[in-house]
């Protein structure tokens, strides 16, 4: 008597699909089932993409790790708690539109907080324009058609917002080879609009200084909104208070901007100790007293320390090409020096359609071998008036070169009546400060006026980057082909290369004819 | 085992006609052409460096002729696939014998992507060359390659699934390029539409897109997962379809 074997699960389950599927299909069909499961495929194919590009992860495999994202900046994205936006605005014909959008992928791939979005201004134009009012963002058409917006990048986190130019975006080394500065401008960024505090622009008052309250065209309204836009935090401290000492404590960078009145000595010690934790900007118009006399600002010792001092005086330019039709001259056009704070102005080596205009300006003093660097020079046929009862002779007198702006940067500064700490102070001086005025800011005509003013602003409110990025050099090494090279490589890929494919071809094919005659033969005999 | 015969089967069916050899040959042709006129391009730039070099740039920057090879070479290479076997009657035989609808398909999905394959392998040639006058990443080119491969696979998947719908070759032909090319024109979408779902669809299945970046050195699981899926949907719905034909 043999007893049965007790059926194995794993058959007991086939039977019961198979017994399905054969209900199944005499319910509705195979070609019905079959239909079915396509599309069922079809779902799964669709969901396993979309959940594959909202997780995903990108290897770089070049040598030298060019798309590989920098321990710093894979540090910064990891300690980010909030979402931050990164809206690119380069166009399509950009030659860093690719490069930039490999590594914004790498930036999402790396952080699911970090949000990408794209606005060509050639193309996504209402996009563009909504932004551009939003930020004060405008484009301008290169003679090669591509279309280049103010900020390449804006970067943002709730109110705070931080712009990347496009000259910002890459440098060159001393051989020409070009650098991209692209992750490293990107970090700094989110770096910049993840901090809690802003850095503070503190406009002094007290001596009758233009107001970032003012909205008239003479006004600072303008350039205080801008600061603001550019995550610094534009405020008015004035210093005519019972107890000046600390009103510019806390302050990135101090601006004393037009002031009607000499400085008293407190007022310029208060000054002088801010450089040791601040940066200036001082622009001061020439100052006159109630009996039309020129006088002293009363800033003798910041001059001394800065290596920059101010010639009592209205420049008076005489160069039909430079100065403007109305007035006697003291209305021109300046020249400009190469330096990070001129860039995008027209310089003697670049010609563009940016250039300051002064107006009623002073001279500099720069002091012999101190680290003052001039920034804006009127021609060398410019006078001085000096003598404001003789402006009938205001074409007289000795024609020279005058130095209408400067900017310094103390290597090792140590203040002599404020905390002895070492510090790179840097200033910006300039004789005249109607660059800053809101209408520079509003007026299309006047773009280098405030073009100068951003980019003094930008240099003065610098500070060392947070997230140290390497430079990326980028190019390859160029090829060492000769003539013979070329011929030889001719010669190769498009004849020896296709020619031994079609021999081999032909070799195979005739051999296997031959051997399937053979073998049609070899029956009969 | 099943599969391996069958695949044995369909490569040598495939490389002892001249079909394979003809292709071989144009497509080495017109390959060599590509390279050296982007070879030549670079050497005769003025300062002699440039962000990408001339193997950088035939893989991805001249994307676009890579592009069209592909869409050419792809429906070529699969038009017979299936569709033949139909017309001749053969696909009868092979029905009837002890073999899975999948080991069919997979059997001749698999000859097809080593055809490709070894229509590719010259090309690293071109690489060898240009090693004696020039910097190589050999990272890089693998990259490459893998970008030409995941294409290779999906264009070709999606090629036998033509051939099985078609009922003669140069309707599998025709209908393969169609949907190619539908495919290609379609990722172009990312350059021309506004910002939204279809263009973020479109930058998913840009073609431009993938051999750009493998071209630099960069593997995104995006395109792993993409063209893998595409393969393997392709390929199940061909052996539905072949299996639909037992049943009749």
């Amino acid at each position: 008597m043999t007893v049965p074997h007790a059926a194995k699960p794993k058959s007991r389950l086939r039977k019961r699909l198979a017994a399905w599927r054969s209900r199944a299909l005499g319910r509705f069909g195979s070609r019905s089932i079959s239909a079915v499961g396509v599309l069922a495929a079809g779902v799964v194919l669709a969901e396993v993409n979309v959940l594959g590009a909202q997780h995903f992860l990108r290897f770089d495999v070049t040598s030298r790790g060019l798309f590989t994202l920098s321990p710093a900046t894979r540090t910064l994205l990891a300690a980010q708690n909030e979402p931050v936006e990164i809206v690119s605005l380069l166009t399509r014909g950009d030659p860093q539109a690719v490069d930039a959008d490999h590594l914004l992928d790498a930036y999402r791939a790396e952080s699911e907080l970090v949000q990408v979005r794209h606005i060509d201004p050639d193309r996504d134009v209402a996009a563009f324009l909504a932004l551009g009012r939003k930020y004060d963002i405008a484009a301008e058409e290169r003679p090669n058609g591509v279309v280049v917006a103010d900020a390449s990048f804006v970067v943002r986190r709730g109110e705070k917002t931080w712009f990347i130019r496009s000259d910002q975006l890459v440098s060159q080394d001393a051989e020409g080879h070009l650098q991209s500065l692209l992750e490293a401008k990107l970090s700094e960024a989110i770096a910049r609009v993840s901090e809690r505090e802003r850095e503070r622009v503190c406009f002094v008052t007290g001596h009758g200084e233009r107001s970032i309250e003012d909205a008239g065209p003479d006004g600072l309204a303008e350039l205080g909104r801008r600061l603001g836009q550019s995550n610094l935090e534009p405020v008015r401290v004035p210093l005519d208070v019972p107890e000046p000492t600390d009103e510019l404590d806390g302050c990135g960078v101090v601006a004393v901007i037009a002031p009607e009145r000499p400085f008293s000595e407190a007022h310029a010690r208060v000054l002088e100790a801010s450089l040791s934790h601040a940066n200036l900007l001082l622009l001061l118009d020439p100052l006159v007293d109630a009996d039309a006399r020129l006088v002293d600002a009363g800033l003798g010792g910041l001059s001394r320390v800065l290596g920059v001092g101010f010639r009592p005086g209205f420049v008076i330019e005489h160069d039909a090409d430079r100065r403007l039709p109305r007035g006697i001259g003291e209305s021109f056009f300046a020249n400009v020096a190469t330096h990070p704070i001129s860039r995008g102005l027209s310089t003697s080596e670049a010609r563009l359609d940016a250039r300051p205009v002064i107006v009623a300006a002073q001279p500099l003093l720069v002091a012999k071998g101190s680290f003052a660097v001039p920034l804006l020079q009127s021609s060398a046929r410019a006078t001085l008036l000096d003598d404001l009862s003789r402006v009938a002779l205001a074409n007289s007198g000795t024609a020279e070169t005058f130095v209408l702006a400067a900017a310094v940067q103390l290597p090792d500064y140590r203040s002599t009546v404020g905390p002895s700490e070492s510090k790179h102070a840097r200033a910006v001086v300039a004789g005249s400060s109607n660059m800053a005025s809101s209408d520079s800011f509003r007026n299309p005509q006047l773009y280098g006026n405030r073009l100068f003013v951003e980019n003094a602003l930008s240099w003065l409110a610098e500070r060392p980057s947070t997230t140290r990025v390497p430079e990326r050099v980028s190019g390859s090494a160029p090829l060492a082909l000769s003539e013979q090279s070329l011929t030889d490589l001719l010669l190769y890929v498009v004849l020896y290369m296709p020619a031994t494919a079609a021999l081999l071809g032909g070799f195979v094919v005739l051999r296997r004819r031959s051997l399937a005659a053979r073998s049609r033969r070899e029956p009969t005999s | 085992m099943r599969v391996w015969v069958l695949f044995v089967r369909e490569l040598r069916s495939l490389w002892v006609t001249p079909l394979a050899w003809v292709l071989l040959t144009s497509f080495l042709l017109l390959q060599g052409g590509i390279f050296y006129t982007v070879t030549l391009h670079f050497a005769q730039m003025a300062d002699g460096s440039s962000e990408a070099g001339p193997l950088s740039a035939y893989f991805g920057q001249n994307s676009l002729l890579l592009a069209i090879t592909l869409l050419l070479l792809c429906p070529a290479l699969t038009m017979r696939t299936l569709a033949e076997e139909r017309k001749t009657g053969s696909i009868e035989l092979l029905l009837a014998a002890p073999v899975s609808s999948t080991d069919i398909v997979l059997g001749k999905y698999l000859a097809s992507l080593l055809t490709y394959a070894l229509m590719w392998t010259p090309t690293v040639l071109y690489a060898v060359v240009l090693r004696t006058v020039s910097e190589v990443d050999w990272h890089v080119i693998a990259s490459s390659y893998l970008g030409i491969a995941l294409v290779g696979a999906s264009y070709l998947a999606l090629g036998i699934l033509c051939s099985a719908l078609g009922k003669s070759q140069l309707i599998a032909l025709l209908l393969s390029t169609l949907v190619q090319f539908g495919l290609f024109v379609l990722g172009i979408g990312e350059y021309i539409l506004d910002p939204g779902p279809l263009r973020d669809l479109s930058a998913h299945l840009s073609l431009t897109t993938l051999l750009e970046e493998t071209a630099k050195g960069l593997i995104d699981t995006r395109r792993l997962v993409l063209h893998g899926s595409v393969s393997v949907w392709a390929l199940f719905v061909t052996s539905r379809l072949v299996e639909s034909w037992r049943a009749e």
